[in-house]
C-alpha cells in the first residue's frame, strides 16, 4: 500500500441542536486502503460521510481531501458515490442505464453530448467492470436492488475516481447478489487501486469485506484489522450493550 | 377554416402562441415532474395573479406585475425548501392560497378599477398580442440555451440532489435558475392559457408520455410532441364548436394522457 494520503478527518465535531453526533473524529485514508465504517444505528456514520463529502457544514475541527480543504475542494471527479438510496422507491423515474451512467460525466464537451444525442465520452470500460454491459438499455427502474446499485457503482467509475465511498451499498439486497457486489468492490481495491470507504452497520459484512474497521459510536471507539470484528468478545468491548442496537453480527 | 388563418391575424397568433407553448411548458414541466414538484408550476401562476392585481392596483403592464411576483415568489419557495424547516407540498399550499387570497382582498380593494378575473384564470388565446409572441418567442431561446448548457446537471438535480452535489454541481444555482426559468414561462404563459391551466399544460403531457416509459431525452421529445398535438387540435375543435380554446387544449392532453395510460396498462411500472 502507496502511504499516500487522501482524505484526513482532524477533531471532526458535529451538533444537530443540542446533540453531540460526532466528538472529536480523526481518521485518515490512504491511498488503496479498504476501510469499512461501521456502527450503530444514530452512531454518527451518515453525518461523518456527508461532512467528508461536503453535504454539511463543516462546525468544528478540519476535513481535507487530496490535500485541499473541503470548502475548497473542486476536484470532485476523483472521488465516486454512492448513496444508499436513489430512487427512494420510484420506479417511474425516466431514465436508462445508459443516462445514469454517463451522468457521471457532469462535463460535457458539446451540446451534443449534453443533451446525450452524441455519446461522447467512454463509459464501456465502466459498464464492463461492474458486469452491466447486457442493462444498458433497460430503464434504471425496471432493474433489481443489486442491478442497480452496479449502475451506480459504473456511474462513479466513468471518471476514473480515486476513492470510492459507498452508504449501507447494499441495504434491502439478496445475499447473492450482495456476493456479486462485494466482488466487484475487491476488484476495484485490487486490480483498479481504488481506494474504498465502505460504510455499513453489519459488523460481519466489514469483518468479510473489508482490511481495516473502523468502528463509530459518535467517536472513533476502535480503529485497525477488520478481522478481528470476528470475534465477539472484541465487539462486545468496543461496542458494549449497543450491539443489540441496529448492529449486525 | 384555413382561409381564416390567413384573414384573421389573431388566429394565426393565438396558434402560434400555443405551439410556442407546447415546446416551452413540457420542456419545463419534465423537470418539475421528476422532481415531484408537478404543484409548483399551479402554484406559481397563483402568485403571478397577485402580480396581475399589483399591476392592475398601480397601473403598471400586467406582464412586468405576474413576472416581479413569480419570480419573487419562486426564490422564496426554493429558499424555503432549502431551509428544511418546511415541507416542499406545505411550502406550495402557504404560497398557492396566500397569493390567491392578496390578490383577490387587492382587487377588491381597488375602487372603480374593472378586470376580467377570468381573462386571468383561464386565459384568453385569442387575444393574444405581437409583445406575448415576442416574450414567449425570448422564453424559448432562454429555455433552449439553459437546457443546451445545464441538461445533465439537471437531470443529475433531478435523480439525486446529494449526488449531484458531490458530482460538483452547484445545486443552489442551478435550482435557481430553473425557478426563474420557470416563474418567468409562467408568468409568460398567464395571459394566453390563464393561471388555471398552464400547470395542466406543464405537467399533463409529461406524465402522457412517461406512460410509454422510455429514456429521459425520448420522454421530453414526446411530451414536447404531445403538447403540440394536443395545442393544434384543441385549437381546432375549439374554433369550430365555439368553445374556451385554453380549456379545449388541456382536455386534449387529459385525452393523451388516457389513450397513453390505456396502451400501456400492461406494461410492468
Amino acid at each position: 500500500m502507496d502511504n499516500v494520503l487522501i482524505t484526513r478527518i482532524r477533531d471532526l465535531s458535529f451538533r444537530y441542536g443540542s446533540e453531540l453526533v460526532l466528538d472529536g473524529v480523526n481518521l485518515d485514508l490512504s491511498k488503496g486502503d479498504y476501510v469499512g465504517l461501521v456502527g450503530p444505528n444514530g452512531s454518527g456514520k451518515s453525518t461523518l460521510v456527508k461532512s467528508l463529502l461536503g453535504l454539511l457544514p463543516l462546525q468544528s475541527g478540519d476535513i481535507e481531501l487530496f490535500g485541499r480543504s473541503v470548502d475548497q475542494f473542486s476536484d470532485w471527479q476523483r472521488i465516486g458515490y454512492v448513496p444508499q438510496h436513489v430512487f427512494r422507491g420510484d420506479r417511474s423515474f425516466p431514465a436508462t442505464v445508459r443516462e445514469v451512467v454517463e451522468s457521471g460525466h457532469i462535463r460535457g464537451t458539446s451540446i451534443l453530448c449534453q443533451l446525450g444525442l452524441r455519446h461522447c465520452e467512454p463509459i464501456t470500460d465502466a459498464l464492463k467492470t461492474a458486469g452491466i454491459e447486457h442493462l444498458l438499455d433497460r430503464r434504471i427502474g425496471e432493474l433489481s436492488g443489486g442491478e442497480r446499485q452496479r449502475v451506480f457503482i459504473a456511474r462513479a467509475l466513468v471518471s476514473h475516481p480515486e476513492l470510492l465511498i459507498l452508504d449501507e451499498p447494499t441495504a434491502g439486497i439478496d445475499q447473492s447478489a450482495q456476493e456479486t457486489f462485494y466482488d466487484l468492490l475487491e476488484t476495484l481495491n485490487r486490480q483498479h487501486g481504488i481506494t474504498i470507504l465502505l460504510i455499513s452497520h453489519d459488523l460481519e459484512v466489514i469483518a468479510h469485506e473489508a482490511k481495516t474497521a473502523i468502528c463509530l459510536n459518535h467517536r472513533i471507539v476502535y480503529s485497525g484489522p477488520a478481522t478481528a470484528l470476528h470475534d465477539e468478545d472484541v465487539v462486545r468491548r468496543i461496542f458494549g450493550s449497543r450491539i443489540h442496537h441496529g448492529l449486525h453480527i | 377554416m384555413i382561409t381564416d388563418f390567413y384573414q384573421y391575424d389573431f388566429l394565426s397568433r393565438a396558434l402560434i402562441a400555443g405551439l410556442l407553448l407546447g415546446v416551452l411548458a413540457p420542456l419545463i414541466g419534465q423537470f418539475l415532474v421528476v422532481r415531484r414538484f408537478s404543484l409548483l408550476a399551479d402554484t406559481l401562476s397563483h402568485v403571478s395573479l397577485l402580480g396581475v392585481a399589483l399591476a392592475v392596483f398601480f397601473q403598471f403592464p400586467i406582464f412586468i406585475g405576474a413576472l416581479a411576483t413569480s419570480l419573487i415568489g419562486g426564490l422564496g419557495m426554493e429558499a424555503l425548501r432549502r431551509s428544511g424547516k418546511v415541507m416542499s407540498e406545505s411550502i406550495l399550499a402557504l404560497f398557492f392560497s396566500g397569493s390567491l387570497a392578496s390578490a383577490l382582498v387587492l382587487l377588491t380593494v381597488s375602487d372603480g378599477v374593472s378586470i376580467n378575473l377570468l381573462s386571468y384564470l383561464f386565459g384568453s388565446i385569442t387575444t393574444v398580442t405581437a409583445t406575448d409572441l415576442a416574450i414567449l418567442f425570448v422564453l424559448l431561446i432562454a429555455a433552449f440555451i439553459f437546457l443546451s448548457f445545464g441538461y445533465r446537471k439537471l437531470f443529475l438535480l433531478s435523480l439525486d440532489e446529494d449526488l449531484a452535489r458531490v458530482s460538483g454541481v452547484s445545486a443552489v444555482r442551478y435550482n435557481m435558475l430553473f425557478i426563474l426559468l420557470a416563474s418567468a414561462v409562467v408568468a409568460g404563459s398567464i395571459t394566453v392559457v390563464g393561471a388555471l391551466l398552464i400547470g395542466a399544460l406543464m405537467i399533463v403531457p409529461v406524465l402522457a408520455a412517461m406512460q410509454w416509459q422510455c429514456s429521459f431525452l425520448k420522454t421530453l421529445f414526446l411530451s414536447i410532441g404531445l403538447a403540440e398535438a394536443a395545442v393544434i387540435t384543441g385549437f381546432l375543435v375549439s374554433y369550430q364548436l365555439d368553445l374556451p380554446s385554453g380549456a379545449t387544449i388541456v382536455l386534449c392532453t387529459l385525452l393523451s394522457f388516457i389513450i397513453s395510460y390505456l396502451a400501456n396498462i400492461k406494461k410492468v411500472a
